[in-house]
């Protein structure tokens, strides 16, 4: 059995070793496992999902993209479909396959669903003696996240350290994370812009996944890790898999890893950025950026937000309201005087220095998972890895010295 | 001169002298230098309130206070005199006087009972002139004391508190 | 480092830190022009007897209807008079603040962020360089470190503001010189009337007689204020280690998670709003940061 998690990760109690045996008698498979699905029956579970009374959220087509929404029916997945990324481009393409995830990420994550754009934190009525606050009556949904990338696992336990394991903790977003199940699955496309490996965020799933699944013709490669995982995947049609259909999974991942294309050296980070405040570099950025927002609306861990007084017209009631912001925006740095970052070049720095610098410091962690998603749906091709290569003063990223290194391939069964 | 009004004379020099050396603004000078100084300063009190002198007037000293406030003020219309510097023990005021007569920029105060030492700046400025080191020492002086002020300056023409 | 007097609030918090809890308003008095000092207790009994703060800390006033605004203690922890904020009044929040009557019911959250540090203070002298409405932030630690008089060496007090009728606590100066604080006071200017000092902060600074090696500096005021405090505490030779400021960012949510009171990698409402000059120096100097 191989380890997957890695040396210091806290435990998970669903996690929990088993001993390699035999499925027991419910004929729920154990934990650990990795078993072998027909593809046709990631159907069967996407409907116990919803009888179990989870929302199934996953990839589907709308608008030109792949985007999330409620999947109902495997149909609804954008089976054949690949997509075509780079620099503000972002198209779809048909496959000559039938896989149900040949595409990378698209402009939605599920921070979404555990970081709802919109949220009503509580709401206040006046009275005589002052005034009530009522809690939201609004019920928390239980999501399952059909299709979650590596990128993405990565990305909610980054927003876990902002919004659980801080000396706060937000109880919408605890309850929506501790009640998500979780099928992830394992890139058999890398997008032009992704470069999780060089963020050792992929592209293989290393944990925070009830399921696994890699993508193989006709079947489903599964790795098991929570016993709610097991159990919806009772008596249905499994086997064990063989060494073939390991060495078939494995490949896959160190396919997708040989296509990264782009490359990101983390290795004189975070003080690469805090010495270099003053580079020029951030005024020619400055001259590109639209301080448009859209990086950080797609980017997966963006936590910025700002909080707003909703009141009825009579001021009896109002709701507190919670909405995404971005460090974009002038009013975002407000004081009284005036906006500390009035410009685009402090805004843009801003933004690039606590994505890659500041973020280790707050969390321990860098806050980018290499998705490529701010680079895509950047109006003006704006490249993370390619200002910071060119903070640091490389050439082309090719100089970059740092090996490439597919996380995950050293744990190979 | 009877020889007591000499001895008094060599008092009020001998205190002069020691007031010269105790004020941060001379206290590094050699004795040579604080004995030539002492020859052209007189101690001087103002009681609390008292004019020192008015803006548009001359004046003809150097001054260095050695006990109490004086404040510096600049009228304005409609305002009245506006406080914009007080200074005590130490600090120096009255420099124009050394370059040039014309009329004083801004008015002196005593705020409070002082005591300071009055040099007779035209006799200042010829010591200069004839002893560069020394004048060389007196500018050296009265840039530090300035940078000082202009710096503050700066700070107070930038409204820090206001609104 | 001590973190016993920077420790967040010891009482416990709600459950859901959002939350605000009502409080009753005693008092809102008119301290200087535009200023105004707004005193509440809480309204639930169990968590009024639970709540604690440090000197320096801050808490979140909520106006249902309005909105919510971050607001300095500047009361002492054990005032009977509930707990006081003093407040610039400039702002949709703040303006109605003014106009509430005692009797009122607003929310608190808090206290948040970390304080002076006052543990680390013991056995030297504490200087408190004090400008405008920074004087607010430090009116707890003043009262602190006079309460325990001799824990400490000397203990002085600059504290400037634009103008005599601007200056905060006026009545305390003399109990303060009384009870052990040299307290010296200046202003940006004056009329005749005024018989103080009159120069900025920074300047009466370098004229003032304390010893670099034994002295620990709290600072608050315009940021302006605090840098040109500091360049003069450095060329006197105090250690950036030894001097604090409290600084100042657009708080929201006051929990560390909208994002908005980031300087580098610090939130001001809990990694701050006081910092050792040695940490935050960095990130201070930087404009537009």
């Amino acid at each position: 059995m191989t380890d997957r998690r890695r040396k210091g990760d806290k435990a998970d109690p669903k996690d929990a070793r088993r001993t390699f045996s035999m499925p027991d008698s419910a004929g729920v498979p154990p934990l650990g496992r990795t078993l072998v699905l027909e593809k046709p029956s990631l159907g069967k579970v996407i409907d116990r999902l919803w009888t179990e009374g989870y929302t199934v959220v996953g990839p589907t087509i709308s608008q030109g993209a792949i985007v999330f929404d409620e999947i109902r029916h495997l149909q609804q997945l954008p089976i054949g479909w690949t997509d075509e990324q780079d620099g503000g481009k972002y198209r779809l393409k048909r496959r000559s396959d039938d896989a149900y995830f040949g595409y990378a990420v698209g402009p939605h994550s599920w921070k979404q669903y555990l970081f709802p754009s919109r949220l009503t934190l509580f709401s206040i009525e006046k009275t005589q003696d002052g005034f009530q606050v009522h809690a939201d009556r609004t019920p928390t949904p239980r999501y399952a996240f059909l299709g979650a990338r590596s990128c993405d696992l990565h990305a909610m336990e980054v927003q876990d350290r902002t919004f659980v394991h801080g000396p706060f903790v937000d109880p919408h977003y605890q309850a929506r994370r501790e009640g998500a199940f979780v099928i992830a699955v394992n890139c058999s496309e890398a997008a032009a812009t992704c470069f999780c490996v060089s963020m050792k965020t992929g592209p293989k799933c290393q944990r925070g996944f009830d399921l696994a699944l890699t993508e193989l013709p006709s079947v489903f490669v599964v790795e098991v890790a929570t016993k709610r995982g097991g159990a919806i995947l009772a008596d249905l049609p499994l086997r064990e898999a063989t060494g073939k259909d390991l060495g078939a999974a494995a490949r896959v991942v160190r396919d997708t890893a040989s296509q990264m294309q782009r490359r990101l050296d983390t290795s004189d980070l975070p003080e690469l950025l805090y010495n270099n405040l003053e580079h020029p570099r951030w005024d020619n950025v400055a001259e590109r950026c639209l301080s448009c927002t859209n990086c950080t609306m797609v980017c997966p861990t963006c936590f910025c937000h700002c909080v707003e007084e909703v009141p009825d017209l009579d001021g009896q009631r109002a709701g507190r309201v919670r909405l995404w912001d971005s460090c974009f925006n002038p009013a975002h740095s407000h004081m009284a005087g005036g906006a500390v970052r009035s410009d685009i070049r402090a805004r843009y720095r801003q933004w690039l220095t606590h994505k890659f610098a500041s973020w280790i410091d707050q969390y321990g962690v860098s806050g980018c998972v290499g998705c490529g998603r701010c680079i895509t749906w950047c109006p003006v091709a704006i490249d993370v890895t390619e200002e910071i290569a060119a903070i640091r003063g490389n050439r082309s990223i090719e100089d970059s010295s740092q090996p490439l290194e597919a996380s995950g391939l050293r744990s190979d069964p | 001169m009877t020889v007591r009004v000499v001895q008094e004379s060599a008092k009020v020099a001998d205190d002069v002298r020691t007031l010269l050396s105790s004020v941060s603004f001379t206290r590094d000078l050699q004795q040579v230098d604080l004995d030539r100084l002492a020859d052209m300063a007189a101690p001087v009190t103002w009681r609390a309130g008292q004019t020192i002198f008015r803006e548009g007037q001359s004046d003809e000293s150097f001054y260095l206070i050695v006990e109490g406030r004086v404040a510096i003020d600049i009228a304005v219309p409609r305002r009245g005199p506006v406080r914009i510097l007080t200074l005590s023990a130490g600090e120096v005021f009255g420099w124009s006087s050394i370059f040039h007569r014309k009329p004083k920029t801004a008015g002196a105060t005593a705020v409070e009972a002082t005591r300071a030492l009055a040099l007779k700046a035209d006799r200042l400025r010829d010591l200069s002139e004839a002893d560069p080191r020394f004048g060389y020492w007196l500018a050296r002086r009265l840039l530090e004391v300035l940078a000082e002020r202009l710096k503050a300056t700066r700070l107070q023409m930038l409204d820090v508190f206001g609104g | 480092m001590s973190t016993i007097s920077q420790d967040v609030s010891i009482s416990k918090q709600p459950a859901d830190p959002f939350w605000p809890e009502p409080a009753t308003i005693e008092s809102v008095d008119d301290e200087v022009p535009g200023v105004a000092t707004l005193r509440l207790t809480l309204q639930d009994r169990r968590r009024r007897a639970k709540y604690r703060f440090m000197p320096g800390q801050f808490n979140m006033l909520y106006l249902p209807g309005i909105g919510e605004v971050a607001i300095s203690i500047s009361s002492a922890p054990r005032e009977r008079r509930g707990i006081a904020h003093t407040i610039r009044c400039v702002g949709t929040v703040t303006r109605v603040i003014e106009q509430l009557q005692a009797g009122a019911v607003i929310g608190l959250r808090g206290a948040y962020g970390k304080g002076w540090p006052l543990d680390d203070a013991h056995d030297k002298d504490v200087l408190v360089v004090a400008g405008g409405l920074g004087l607010a932030p430090l009116r707890p630690a003043i009262k602190a470190l006079l309460a325990e008089r001799r824990a400490y060496g000397k203990l002085l007090l600059l504290y400037g503001a634009r103008h005599p009728t601007d200056l905060l606590y006026q009545r305390e100066y003399t109990p303060w010189r009384k009870q052990g604080l040299e307290t010296q006071v200046t202003v940006d200017h004056a009329d005749s009337s005024w018989t103080g000092q009159v120069g900025v902060v920074p300047a009466l600074l370098g004229r003032l007689d304390f010893d670099p090696q034994r002295t620990i500096v709290f600072t608050c005021g315009p940021e302006i204020m605090m840098r040109f405090t500091v360049y003069e505490l450095l060329a006197r030779g105090v250690p950036a280690e030894r001097i604090f400021v409290s600084l100042e960012r657009n708080m929201q949510c006051g929990v560390g998670m909208c994002g908005r009171c980031q300087l580098g990698p610090y939130f001001l409402c809990k990694d701050g709003p006081v910092f050792a000059y040695s940490k935050i120096g960095r990130f201070m100097r930087q404009e537009h940061f």
